[in-house]
């Protein structure tokens, strides 16, 4: 606890450490043919080992060149996704426009996070890679046809692991980038995305991340609906799913301690070959990799048990939600934000800030013995809950500052918010989780015309 | 209808029509009744003392920072304290006695200054130590006081049972009482009220009185001519205890603590304490109705800075279990002051409303001063300063007065430095010069509605901010307003004068001057291009106006006046104005900039602009030329005359 005490951090330090990584976008409202149904988002990230360029200099570097892959591999998949999406038709017009050496029409409107990060190199190695799957899509499909989003989505996800997987195996002449690549192997992430189509809404997790929806109810409180599934040993039908693909002989040993082979959390991601890939495979890929790697213990380390891989997946869980009038926004978290707050605190945590309405109801003593001064007590306590609602513009940050300051009253505590950001490293991951939230607010005005001309 | 069916007829016509039938529509019909005026209907939309009056907190303060407002607490404590032997009625009348708490020494200054004030107007009051205080009323925390007023004859009533009494009374003496009915239209015939429609009939009459408190503003607009009330709704809260273990005695003094925002007086054993927030909530911009004022919400959130300051100032009120929070609108107005007299626009139209908060406490002396105003043309008092010809339609919109009126309400607990000027509901009308004043560093005061320059920052210096100004000692523009005076009376300065009051005055005949010479204490019939400075006086000598009257050619005349008195002024010619066709007045105000050019070298700087000569002789003194296009309105020393 000595430890705990020994920063203090004040609350602007506090609030430049939470709104480091913010990012919000709003669909322009007021161009006169708005019919999207998203008004915007907002999202923020908050890293467990935030403190790194604060306690040593070697560790953030280290630290930073181990989420980098990550966050490759996060816009890596909005290409493919994007692409698994495109019509036969654009497709063609791709090919041929990087046939002929010409500008691509932008795939995407890329809202790229002031951290997202690619090398020169790599990103050339990517794109390779990408173009090679759109081939092999005009290839499959005929003109005219319009690909089935949930096939989409889940094509997109299979193919970009194995394309992790392969340019792993498949290796580079650049030192650099070849030792990128099986980083990026080795590392593994969980990925949730949501896509939003008038007002099909589609889910697509693979991992421990989870996409809450924010339903308000007719009396104006919020109530959660969850979207997607946890793919963790929480979850009955994973557990079995898991089971069910390896031996009999394996039952005991494939789940231990709640945890994929007594050690990964997460029952599907990207990445982490060294759940997917045969022992043979492994070996040989490490020992013909840069001499960086042999250093590292950690990928040279086989799990216990490994006897029948692959005991990991990419392959995502699709489901659909159809959008209605009463669903404001979405919350989507990595677990860290679902481990420090029940999803229907979170609701209401988002719902009232963006609403703008404290939904702590309106204080009626009724014929209840109240004195003055519990009262003012009560008022006090209110008052703080209030105040620090309006301290953010960004619903993410605001809901980041309760996940990691909420104190046993459900309000945020300056103090226990400064301890916990000031941790070190090694002592942060014990008490937090990385904190990944992206808060997608829905236009009622546009679903309902659209629910109706769907009815109509 | 079953119950309206019971009630009986209105009548046809009555002398004085009283719409509201709360403590100030039972006051004027009361004290009406009293100076024998016998045709005499009052008019309640529901139930008598439904509105304000039914929730208000019950106490009467003299410590009010006028002294007119002091007259009318002083009388009404008197009046309602004989009100329970004179009509039998129960009042619940108790001379506590207040005190008003000073936390710091500018607070005691302006306590002193208004005890001197009451000793003046025979209202016996005393300065006393913080020590003396707490043995008066124990309750209190004396550790951060640095003294106290103390009010021995302050008062508290129940004011329902007050209402019921005054209206027992005006009943005594003939006034007819109708509950149950509202009034919808005001009818106007040749800018005089000619008759009131009810929703149960028609009454023809003489006088209108509109005492409709919240509802005064469209009561007003629902006159066929008409008539703007300027007030505006806020929720105010007061708190009332359940009796404290030791009961709190009855006569306990009432606890005024103007810096802690908050006031508490003895309720049956506990305690009522409400305040003036700092964070208003304004209602009813959107208009209204009964029902909603008898659904006002409890807001206990917004009631915890004056909870915190009840239980600083009465830390062992900690343990006092609540009963209630009540939520009562009250109406303010645009400058803290109440509403009263004739409107400017409907004859026989009075009005008496905008109590801001003090509703009980002036409802007496202000009932009695409109009953005089109605029978002998002017009160007994001098109510300028309450006259609702101080406000013009630039200060009567509901944006405005929304604005407004946040400001007013904490602004009624707050320190009264001289030359304060409000910041809210500003720039409504500016001078053509107002961006080039501006720029030159001008900082603005507000009368009116229309923005003046009081005085302009030179370059490089900075000025305290708004909040730290306030100061009864020398402030920071002192030296600067020295500088610019000094200017005027040693070389040469010009002021821009444009939102004087400015009206032309034409006939086709000598009724222009027939009317001045009637209206002027001076004599208007001077040579064409001559200036007269006069005042227009009442029959009783008093000034209604002060104005210079320039005679532009034989019949006409052109009338500058004060900027706050283009409303007095318009109606009070308008009074006096013959029914003539070919005898116009017309308001120019907009039409012209008036630019004052002072000092003694005043003459040089024009001589360089006007190819007219500018000797004594061709242009003495009081005297007024066109040149070049320019209006040189005479350039005496007018600024002395117009105390602006």
């Amino acid at each position: 606890s000595s430890l705990l005490c020994s920063y203090n951090l004040t609350p602007p330090q506090v609030n430049s450490i939470l709104k480091a990584n913010e990012y919000s976008f709003k669909v322009p409202e007021f161009d006169g043919k708005n019919v999207s149904s998203v008004l915007g988002f907002e999202s923020n990230q908050l890293p467990a080992n935030n403190m790194g360029c604060r306690s040593c200099c070697t560790e953030s570097v280290c630290s930073n060149q181990l989420s980098l892959p990550l966050q490759a591999l996060c816009e890596r998949l909005f290409y493919y996704i994007a692409v698994s999406l495109l019509p036969h038709d654009t497709l063609c017009e791709l090919e041929a426009a990087v046939e002929a050496g010409r500008p691509l029409s932008p795939i995407l409107q890329w809202h790229k996070h002031p951290n997202d990060y690619f090398s020169r190199e790599a990103q050339k190695l990517y794109f390779n890679s990408l173009r090679t799957y759109w081939q092999e899509l005009i290839d499959l499909t005929s003109p005219g046809e319009i690909p089935e989003t949930r096939e989409a989505l889940l094509n997109a996800f299979k193919r970009l692991d194995s394309d992790i997987s392969l340019e792993a195996q498949v290796g580079d002449p650049n030192a650099f980038l070849h030792y990128w690549v099986l980083r990026v192997a080795f590392s593994g992430a969980t990925a949730c995305v949501a896509h939003i189509d008038g007002h099909d809404l589609f889910i697509a997790n693979a991992g421990d991340a989870r996409a809450v929806l924010g339903v308000q109810e007719e009396d104006g409180s919020f109530t959660a609906h969850t979207l997607s599934n946890d793919h963790s040993a929480q979850n009955e039908s994973e557990v079995a799913r898991i089971r069910s693909e390896h031996p009999p002989s394996e039952r005991k040993t494939v789940i231990r301690q709640d945890r994929l082979l007594g050690l990964l959390m997460p029952f599907r991601a990207f990445g982490d070959v060294k759940f997917k890939w045969s022992i043979e495979l492994q070996k040989r890929v490490l020992e013909s990799g840069p001499d960086q790697l042999h250093e590292n213990e950690h990928t040279k380390f086989i799990p216990p048990n490994y006897h029948t891989p692959p005991y990991l997946t990419a392959e995502p869980e699709i489901t659909h939600h159809r959008l209605r009038p009463q669903d404001r926004f979405m919350v989507i978290g990595s677990d860290g934000l679902w481990e420090t707050l029940h999803r229907q605190e979170v609701v209401r945590i988002v719902g009232e800030y963006l609403t703008g309405v404290h939904q702590c109801q309106p204080l009626k003593v009724g014929g209840y013995k109240v004195t003055l001064g519990q009262m003012q007590g009560l008022l006090e306590e209110r008052k703080t809950r209030m105040s620090s609602a309006f301290e953010d513009q960004n619903s993410a940050t605001h809901l980041m500052r309760h996940a990691v300051g909420n104190n046993e009253f459900g309000t945020v505590d300056h103090e226990r918010l400064s301890k916990m950001l000031s941790l070190p490293e090694e002592l942060a991951r014990m008490y937090r989780d990385d904190i990944t939230i992206i808060i997608t607010q829905f236009n009622p005005h546009v679903i309902g015309a659209q629910r109706q001309e769907g009815q109509s | 209808n079953g119950s309206s069916s019971q009630l009986p007829p209105v009548p046809s016509q009555a002398r004085v029509v009283i719409c509201g039938g709360g403590i100030v529509g039972t006051s004027v019909a009361y004290h009406l009744a009293k100076l024998g005026w016998t045709d005499v209907v009052l008019l309640e939309q529901g139930r008598l003392g439904a509105g304000t009056t039914r929730l208000c907190a019950g106490i009467v303060s003299m410590a009010k920072p006028i002294s007119i407002e002091c007259q009318m607490a002083s009388y009404s404590a008197s009046l309602y304290q004989r009100l329970e032997k004179e009509t039998g009625v129960k009042t619940g009348y108790v001379k506590t006695g207040s005190l008003c708490l000073a936390q710091n020494q500018d607070r005691l200054i302006s306590l002193k200054r208004l005890a001197s004030r009451l000793k003046v107007l025979g209202i016996n009051c005393s300065i006393i130590k913080p020590k003396e205080a707490a043995k008066l009323q124990p309750l209190v925390n004396i550790h951060d006081l640095v003294g106290a007023l103390h009010l021995p004859s302050d008062a508290v009533v129940s004011s329902p049972d007050v209402n019921h009494a005054l209206a027992v009374a005006a009943a005594g003496h003939g006034v007819q009482i109708l509950e149950q009915t509202t009034v919808q239209q005001v009818v106007v015939e040749k800018g005089h009220v000619k008759a009131v429609e009810t929703d149960r009939g028609s009454i023809e009459c003489d006088y209108f009185v509109n005492c409709a408190g919240q509802w005064a503003y469209e009561l007003g607009q629902a006159s066929e001519v008409k008539v703007s009330v300027p007030l505006h709704g806020c929720e105010h809260f007061y708190l009332l205890t359940k009796p404290l273990q030791e009961p709190v005695s009855p006569d306990m003094p009432v606890v005024i603590d103007m810096d802690g925002r908050i006031y508490a007086r003895p309720w049956q054993g506990g305690i009522l304490s409400g305040g003036l927030e700092k964070n208003p909530k304004p209602i009813f911009t959107e208009g209204r109705n009964q029902l909603e004022i008898q659904n006002m919400q409890e807001d206990w959130d917004h009631f915890e800075p004056i909870l915190s300051a009840l239980l600083r100032r009465m830390p062992s009120l900690d343990s006092a279990e609540i009963h209630q929070l009540v939520n009562c609108p009250e109406s303010f107005t645009p400058d803290m002051r109440c509403l009263m007299g004739e409107t400017p626009g409907v004859s026989g139209y009075y009005v008496l409303a905008g109590m801001n908060s003090s509703g009980l406490t002036f409802a007496g002396g202000a009932g009695k001063y409109l009953a005089e105003w109605m029978t002998y043309g002017y009160p007994t008092a001098n109510v300028w300063l309450l006259d609702i010809k101080r406000f013009g339609n630039l200060q009567s919109s509901r944006t405005f007065l929304r604005h407004r009126v946040m400001e007013v309400m904490p602004l009624l607990y707050e320190l009264k430095v001289p030359r304060w000027d409000f910041q809210t509901g500003r720039q409504l009308r500016t001078s053509p010069l107002y961006d080039r004043l501006d720029t030159q560093g001008a900082r603005w005061m507000e009368k009116h509605g229309f923005e003046r320059p009081k005085y302009f920052i030179p370059p490089g210096k900075d000025l305290l901010s708004l909040d730290q100004s306030k100061t009864f000692y020398k402030p920071d523009w002192f030296d600067i307003v020295g500088a610019e005076v000094k200017c005027c009376k040693e070389a040469v300065c010009v002021i821009d004068m444009s939102s004087f009051t400015k009206f032309e005055l034409t006939s086709t005949g000598d009724q222009a001057l027939e009317l001045l010479q009637h209206l002027c204490a001076n004599d208007p019939d001077v040579p064409v291009g001559h200036i007269v400075h006069t005042g227009m006086l009442n029959e009783r000598g008093g000034y209604e106006n002060d104005c210079s009257v320039v005679r532009l050619s034989k019949n006409c005349f052109f009338i500058i006046s004060p900027t706050d008195q283009q409303v007095h002024c318009w109606s009070w010619i308008k009074k006096h104005m013959p029914n003539d066709p070919h005898l116009h007045l017309e308001n120019v105000s907009w039409k012209y900039t008036a630019l004052n050019l002072i000092g003694p070298r005043a003459m040089d700087v024009l001589a360089e602009l006007s190819y007219v000569s500018m000797t004594p002789d061709h242009f003495p003194s009081m005297f007024c030329k066109r040149s070049c296009g320019l209006d040189e309105d005479g350039w005496s020393d007018w600024g002395e005359h117009w105390r602006c």
